[in-house]
């Protein structure tokens, strides 16, 4: 069966897929792909949180680093 | 924040134009569409308000609305793909019917694979499924093990092919035994059901009689039976 990581790695092969990196205090590093579609002409990110045993996902966390990643 | 100096691209036959990365002092990807006179960078691409989020992490369905939600607030449309998420898809690619034949009746091969996979009903046909690489016996054993049903092109060239059909028919004819199911879903091309003792009490569907589309949708009709969780 495909991993969560394989999906992450590897839906929305149509679009250029750009790689960052952040450290998160809680969830650890982070790592983010900023999509960029540009037959839809749209874009949108994804991130990938590892660990099985994170209790929560802050939004919060993730929205800052996840909007600078877009404007890079 | 680092740039992992990593960007992916699209392949070649999924993108009709050029893709270009310029890495200057502002970094760039630009596109251009064949034919179009015209480029566009990926800054002046429209922002989606859509997050996916992949995670190792089992969340509550509490947990996730609470995610959803404080990323509404935040002007994020969160979409949370975890270990359920992954387990439900890998179900649904898996493929549902596995089509055996003969390589000199691939033209039939083909149409049905093609038929099928426009009904939305997966397939594992060798052209489809494998790639340049892929043990060919692995991924053979796999498709017939996983699949629910087992489609035979049977025709003269079936019968008188002793390499790997006739290991698949064995390999189902097995599985069927084994199981006590009904795996097998023959399409006769050009001979009689009498070629087949074993098959004799199967219903079959004739190719040259009822042509792509009609033996397309009994096969989805067949096989979406078998998949149906009332069924």
């Amino acid at each position: 069966m495909p991993t969560v990581r394989q999906y992450f790695e590897t839906d929305f092969s149509h679009t250029v897929r750009i790689h960052v990196k952040f450290m998160l205090p809680e969830e650890g590093e982070i790592e983010a792909l900023w999509l960029v579609d540009f037959l839809g002409y749209m874009s949108f990110l994804t991130c990938y949180v590892p660990g099985e045993d994170a209790r929560s996902i802050s939004i919060c966390d993730l929205s800052g680093p996840l909007n600078t990643a877009k404007l890079k | 924040m680092t740039l992992r100096g990593n960007i992916g691209l699209p392949a070649a036959r999924q993108f009709p134009g050029q893709l270009a990365i310029e890495n200057t002092a502002q970094f760039q990807v630009r596109a251009q569409f064949f034919g179009d006179p015209g480029s566009i960078s990926a800054n002046e691409v429209q922002m989606s308000k859509r997050i996916f989020i992949y995670s190792e992490t089992q969340l509550s369905d509490e947990d996730v609305m609470k995610l959803k939600e404080e990323g509404r607030k935040l002007g994020h449309e969160v979409q949370f793909r975890s270990q359920t998420h992954a387990m439900m898809r890998s179900r649904q690619d898996k493929p549902l019917a596995f089509i055996s034949y003969d390589s000199r009746d691939r033209n039939i091969a083909q149409s049905i694979a093609i038929g099928l996979q426009r009904l939305m009903c997966s397939v594992w046909y060798d052209e489809f499924s494998l790639k340049v690489g892929d043990n060919l016996r692995d991924s053979i054993e796999r498709g017939l093990k996983e699949c629910r049903k087992c489609v035979l092109i049977l025709s003269q060239n079936f019968f008188s092919n002793g390499g790997w059909t006739k290991k698949e028919f064995d390999s189902v004819f097995t599985r069927e035994v084994l199981e006590k199911s009904q795996l097998i879903l023959p399409i006769w091309s050009g001979i009689e059901k009498q070629h087949s003792p074993s098959l004799l009490n199967v219903k079959g569907l004739d190719w040259n009689q009822l042509g792509q589309d009609e033996v397309c949708r009994r096969l989805y009709l067949a096989i979406e039976a078998q998949d149906s969780p009332h069924s």
